[in-house]
């Protein structure tokens, strides 16, 4: 037996509209998948910072570049969304805020301390 | 593979990886904002301390822990292909080895 094929199908993206509970969700793996991306560069920096005096002043001096400023925002605000909506989602399995105005809420707290987090990087001197 | 993380087991690593994380992260976030490293010295000293050896040691194996499920999980939802899916896996495995190696080169090298 075959399925009828009548389900209806709306692929219409712009006119999608996703819950705010469920942008937190899908943004939240996308700022995981970033963050790991970003490992490897990370640990390369890290070892190029504990190799010597010469390695530490060239880390500093490369984070001070405009393209390295730019992507540590986007990574500090991924890593602040990530681990909130994180511990959203923990706090969810230990039966706070299920209901559907906290889980709301809490997630209207994830990105507003992630825009919080964007505004801390930007402002860093 | 003769022992799978599945379910329940994977649920749990992403879980008790990511309290450590959280912990780790607001702590260190906190610590580096009240003493900023001086200089490379500084740098160096604070990597041999018990502390941040020990400390990043655990860090390092809860965030390869968690990028591997949290990797994973992506890869199986998206990926339906079995082959590619599994050439996909297994690349995952490959790749966090290297960085588990690079790590440890990291670690040992500043003791």
């Amino acid at each position: 037996m075959t399925t009828p094929r009548q389900r209806p199908v709306f692929f219409h993206l712009l006119q999608l509209h996703l819950p705010l509970t469920a942008l937190v969700s899908i943004v939240h793996r996308l700022t995981g998948l970033l963050l790991f991306l970003a490992l490897a560069p990370a640990i390369w920096l890290l070892e190029r910072s504990l190799s010597d005096a010469a390695g530490y002043a060239h880390v500093q001096q490369l984070l001070q570049t405009w393209p390295a400023r730019l992507l540590g925002v986007l990574l500090l605000w991924a890593l602040a969304h990530h681990l909130l909506a994180g511990l959203r989602v923990l706090l969810i399995d230990a039966e706070f805020g299920v209901e559907r105005g906290a889980a709301r809420r809490s997630a209207l707290w994830v990105f507003a301390a992630g825009m919080l987090a964007v505004i801390a990087g930007v402002m860093w001197p | 593979m003769s022992h799978q993380v599945t379910g329940l087991r994977a649920w749990m690593l992403q879980r008790l990886s990511a309290l450590y994380l959280a912990g780790y992260t607001l702590w260190a976030a906190v610590y580096f904002l009240l003493y900023p490293v001086a200089d490379h010295a500084a740098w160096q000293a604070l990597w041999r301390g018990p502390m941040m050896s020990t400390g990043a040691a655990l860090l390092f194996i809860a965030l390869l822990v968690h990028a591997w499920v949290g990797v994973r999980d992506v890869l199986l939802d998206y990926v339906r292909q079995p082959l590619l899916r599994l050439a996909l896996l297994a690349l995952l495995w490959g790749w966090l080895l290297v960085l588990t190696i690079w790590l440890v080169r990291v670690l040992v090298g500043v003791m």
